[in-house]
């Protein structure tokens, strides 16, 4: 069964914002859904339609197979939501308020004792649990809102920038559990803008840009769109010098200086990057030139960069035929699970 | 139903807490206690006082119910739907515990206060004229009236996010109303003119079917203000 299903899903404020356009979505239950994109590129939009939280402007969104609406209190009772920037009621203490949490959700109270006990430990606020949660850092405030959302022992989740505030470790407790939730069969749906964190613990990955959805599929496939034969130098020494001597004597190689210590080299098509590495890394050395780090590009911040420019391209194009279509026509945008 | 109890109950702590409710608590049991204590000093009849002081109440009361009522879901609506509405929680519930929570405190502040204080005036006063039956009907028409003040001012709350302008338009349009019906000559609904009736009604000189249709009228406008709240929260994006 999915655990989430949208079609055509668009969401419009005030009739002029359009934050999510037509959104096809399917996730499968048991699955750690990556949600990536910009600032307002609609992604708590989605989550909050997901959650009935919002009505659609049009189109549809099932949770577990079942019509989502602000009534529908009995599905939001498998789910466990953390919202982006702790929205919380300041007055409370963060017991309290996980307390309340507990009681909407009908935890008995012995149960709901022992669960907040072992949630304000795990998430390490036991020493902030008595004071008011607009003293509470915004590490903290994650941290209150990671153990809201596991207090009903939801069979999804939805995390809205999980890792936002937080210090190294939490960063890494909190990708911890999300592996530990998948192993359970938990669903997750992560918003985030942190990549890494995406790349680390998602199994499907879904690009949202001006609330289009212009990539859905894993983290290897995003990651295609960027070419692999494409290292990033970061070099000390006369590297204008380097620049010039690869550009002329090498037939294979292009390379281009993007900063003052970074030099990116493109290994021409059809070329075996591993033989032709260790080669270009003994011309850098004969120029005396010192490696500082060798990168290849292709990571993932890049294949979400190149992702969006594709699509800021093809708006441009669309703009420049929109006046060749037909009037009578509708206009179908294209396919969202292909972008390419 | 035990998302709304858990709302209930959360709202009725926080009213227990609440400067307001107690500052008024205070400043309504020393007027009570000076009511009783004018009625002992002079020949004033009780029914004119009770009435004065339930005029009073009224008047002066309805900015504080104001107060407690328009600020009940726009004072939560910034953090409403991530923290609270995202749980098993449906806006209908949500409302309704609002208003039950603001109904009972308005409700407890006035007849907590105002029950005693008529049965001290019936026992003390060298001239008592109040009837129980009048007493029974004076606060059952003001316990509607503040009742009816409590859902206008949550239906506003539902509407209007800022606290301060909810409670603005809400004293604005029942003031003006208080006093567009003085103007009117609306005998039985300006202050005038239920000072004029009501100490009639709390000496018991009143029948039943008068009353029924007035009475009819408040619970419709009540009932409709909750359904509307309702309507209302439900609809808006959270």
């Amino acid at each position: 069964m999915n655990a989430v299903h949208t079609e055509n899903l668009t969401k419009i404020f005030d009739n002029r914002l359009i934050a999510l356009n037509r959104v096809n979505l399917t996730i499968p239950q048991g699955t750690v859904f990556g949600l990536i994109g910009s600032n307002g590129a609609g992604k708590t939009t989605l989550l909050r339609l997901i959650l009935g939280l919002h009505r659609p402007s049009a189109g549809t969104v099932k949770v577990f197979g079942e019509p989502v609406s602000p009534q529908t209190a009995r599905l939001r009772q498998r789910v466990g939501f953390l919202a982006q920037s702790g929205a919380f009621p300041p007055n409370m203490t963060a017991i309290g308020f996980l307390d309340l949490v507990g009681r909407i959700f009908g935890v008995p109270k012995g149960e709901r004792k022992a669960r907040l006990s072992a949630l304000i430990h795990a998430v390490d606020l036991l020493s902030a649990s008595f004071q008011r949660i607009e003293t509470l850092s915004t590490g903290m405030k994650t941290r209150l809102g990671i153990a809201a959302s596991l207090i009903n022992d939801p069979d999804f989740l939805m995390w809205d920038e999980p890792t936002v505030g937080l210090d190294p470790t939490g960063r890494k407790y909190t990708l911890d559990l999300i592996r530990a939730l998948k192993e359970e069969g938990k669903t997750v749906i992560l918003s985030t803008h942190i990549l890494p964190d995406a790349d680390q613990a998602c199994d499907q990955l879904g690009i949202l840009n001006h609330g289009k959805l212009i990539f859905l599929g894993t983290a290897t496939e995003l990651k295609r769109i960027v070419h692999r034969n494409i290292v990033d130098l970061a070099l000390n020494g006369d590297v204008d010098r380097l620049v010039h001597s690869i550009s002329t004597e090498e037939e294979h190689l292009r390379c281009e200086r993007i900063s003052d210590e970074i030099v990116r080299v493109s290994f021409a098509d059809g070329r075996n990057l591993s033989a032709d590495l260790p080669k270009l890394l003994e011309t850098v050395s004969r120029h005396d030139v010192d490696i500082l780090s060798v990168r290849t590009a292709g990571e993932i911040e890049d294949a979400f960069l190149k992702h969006l420019e594709v699509d800021r391209v093809r708006g441009f194009s669309r703009a420049y035929e929109a006046p060749k279509l037909d009037s009578t026509s509708d206009y179908e945008p294209t396919d969202t699970q292909d972008p390419r | 139903m035990r998302a709304y109890l858990a709302i209930l109950m959360d709202d009725l702590s926080a009213m227990i807490r609440s400067w307001i409710v107690w500052s008024w608590l205070t400043l309504t049991l020393l007027a009570g206690i000076a009511a009783v204590v004018v009625s002992l000093a002079y020949a004033d009849t009780t029914s004119f006082i009770l009435a004065w002081g339930l005029v009073l109440y009224l008047g002066l009361g309805s900015f504080v119910v104001i107060i407690i009522a328009a600020n009940a879901a726009s004072s939560e609506l910034s953090y409403l739907g991530d923290a609270l509405m995202a749980r098993s929680l449906t806006p209908m519930q949500y409302v309704l515990a609002k208003l039950t929570s603001r109904l009972l405190t308005v409700l407890l502040l006035f007849l907590g206060v105002v029950i005693p204080v008529s049965f001290a005036l019936i026992f003390q006063a060298d001239d008592n004229d109040l009837t129980r039956g009048g007493i029974a009907l004076g606060l059952t028409y003001l316990g509607l009236v503040l009742a009816l003040l409590v859902c206008f001012g949550v239906a506003l709350s539902t509407v209007i996010r800022n606290s301060l302008l909810a409670m603005a338009l809400a004293v604005i349009i029942w003031y003006v109303g208080l006093g567009g019906y003085t103007l009117a000559n609306a005998r039985d609904f300006s202050p005038e003119g239920v000072l004029g009736v009501l100490p009639l009604l709390l000496r018991g000189q009143f029948t039943m079917q008068d009353n029924v249709a007035a009475l009819g009228l408040l619970i419709l406008m009540i009932t409709s203000l909750i359904g509307l709240s309702i309507l209302v929260f439900t609809r808006r994006d959270l």
